[in-house]
């Protein structure tokens, strides 16, 4: 992504009307009422971008840091083989007790972890779990020992509005604030399921991301898409704050 | 001997200083709290700008630094205009930022129209205006109605119940009439384009007319 939609054709036509329209004015009323409208305005400018880095800098929650990409999906320079499958390979020890096995559900899921296409969400490496998955792996015994762990993505409100029994909330655009609550947990877990709204939301994929980055083996990772839109419309269970 | 100038009927109706005041209140009190929305959550407003896709993910100062500043730009202007300080200046920047916005929730729309296949009267989102998810339509009409309260702003030459014209009276050359409060030549070269009066210089004198 670029400066393609801003020098987009239909940008610089808005554009070019714009000067137009100012060029009018400042012949019709003098370019003394212009003059005075760009100096007032990039007075007033210039105080609003010293009190924003400011404020930004002292607030306690929700500063947002100028150099960061919080968008960066963790793409890798290069093509990553996608032919890696699930098949034949159980899910980090889900126990199987019930005859059924997480790997099946997530062997269905994840052939279309590329397909941007049918997800709705765009291109990432992680391994993808489905509605059934999620379940099978909430009911397995290891996540009552810590061994299976649900992380969710969604900010305070939404969270504490509700989210799956057991989750740790990563809000992925305050890193820094949450890693705590769920590094040591996701260092030592075999599954880390990570969901967040669902739909076209990609909060999941960058808080993916952020706990790659901070450690957790990316084998262990589990991207949940359809995210809290589809474990509330299956009746999955909710817990709240 | 001076002639005292013709004034239209919208000169007239501007120096009365209603039309102002009534704009400075809209836009003012509009801007002011969508700004307070956005600085509540700076986060969503991020996510906002960048659904557009008009800024780049690198260097993201650009993106970061929109979703940073934006929000304080529309409270200082939404306070400059409730106060009535550099009214023309506040005025000219909701000109520019809703000369930005417009368009771009234009082109949004029509791509969520061309993506999803429905009519542009069914195009909803939230826009990022802090006030949740809009019927487009409504909220592009509603932006072109700001947009030309602004630009009328912009050119109204009333300061009358501006807070700028208490300033005015202490400078040493005042640009605003003591009696009108319409923005006049200087006093040095005239009488005021308004009421004919002779401005009023420190120490309370009117300035010889020249």
């Amino acid at each position: 992504m670029g400066f393609e939609n801003i020098l987009s054709v239909e940008s610089l036509a808005v554009a070019g009307l714009l000067i137009r329209f100012v060029t009018w004015c400042a012949r019709a009323f003098g370019m003394r009422v212009l003059k005075r409208a760009i100096v007032e305005g990039a007075a007033l400018g210039a105080l609003a971008l010293a009190v924003a880095l400011m404020a930004n800098a002292v607030r306690a929650r929700g500063s947002i840091k100028l150099t960061k990409n919080y968008f960066d999906l963790g793409l890798p320079a290069e093509p990553v083989d996608s032919g890696a499958s699930l098949a034949g390979d159980d899910v980090d020890g889900v126990s199987s007790s019930s005859g059924d096995s997480v790997a099946d559900a997530s062997e269905a899921s994840s052939e279309g972890e590329q397909d941007e296409a049918s997800s709705g969400l765009p291109s990432h490496t992680f391994r993808e779990i489905d509605y059934e998955g999620v379940v099978k792996v909430l009911e397995d015994p290891n996540t009552e020992m810590g061994l299976n762990i649900f992380v969710d993505a969604r900010s305070d409100d939404l969270f504490a509005d509700g989210h799956i029994p057991g989750a740790r909330q990563f809000y992925p655009y305050e890193a820094d604030r949450y890693i705590d609550n769920v590094l040591d947990l996701a260092m030592g877990a075999l599954n880390v399921v990570v969901y967040c709204g669902g739909g076209d939301c990609i909060d999941s994929i960058l808080a993916c991301r952020e706990l790659r980055d901070a450690g957790v083996p990316e084998d262990a990772l589990r991207l949940y898409e359809g995210g809290w839109t589809e474990w509330t419309a299956e009746g999955g269970p909710v817990e709240r704050e | 001997m001076s002639m005292k100038p013709r004034h239209s009927l919208l000169a007239n109706i501007d120096a009365t200083g209603v039309p102002l005041l009534i704009m400075r209140l809209v836009l003012g009190g509009t801007f002011l709290y969508m700004g307070i929305k956005k600085i509540a959550d700076p986060i969503t407003f991020l996510k906002q700008v960048n659904l557009y896709e008009m800024l780049p993910h690198d260097p993201s100062i650009f993106l970061n630094g929109t979703a940073i500043v934006l929000p304080w730009v529309e409270v200082i202007c939404g306070v400059a205009l409730l106060l009535g300080v550099y009214v023309r200046g506040a005025a000219a920047l909701v000109v520019v930022m809703l000369g930005v916005f417009t368009p771009a929730i234009f082109l949004r729309a029509m791509g969520v129209m061309e993506a999803e296949g429905i009519g542009f009267t069914q195009v909803v989102f939230d826009c990022g205006c802090g006030k949740g998810e809009q019927i487009i339509w409504q909220k592009l009409l509603e932006n072109s109605g700001l947009f030309v309260l602004a630009v009328l702003a912009v050119l109204s030459k009333s300061r009358r119940w501006c807070l700028a014209q208490v300033f005015e009276r202490r400078r040493p050359v005042p640009s605003f009439c003591h009696v009108c409060g319409y923005e006049t030549v200087r006093p040095l070269e005239g009488l005021c384009e308004r009421c004919s009066t002779l401005p009023e210089l420190p120490g309370g004198q009117a300035a010889a007319a020249s």
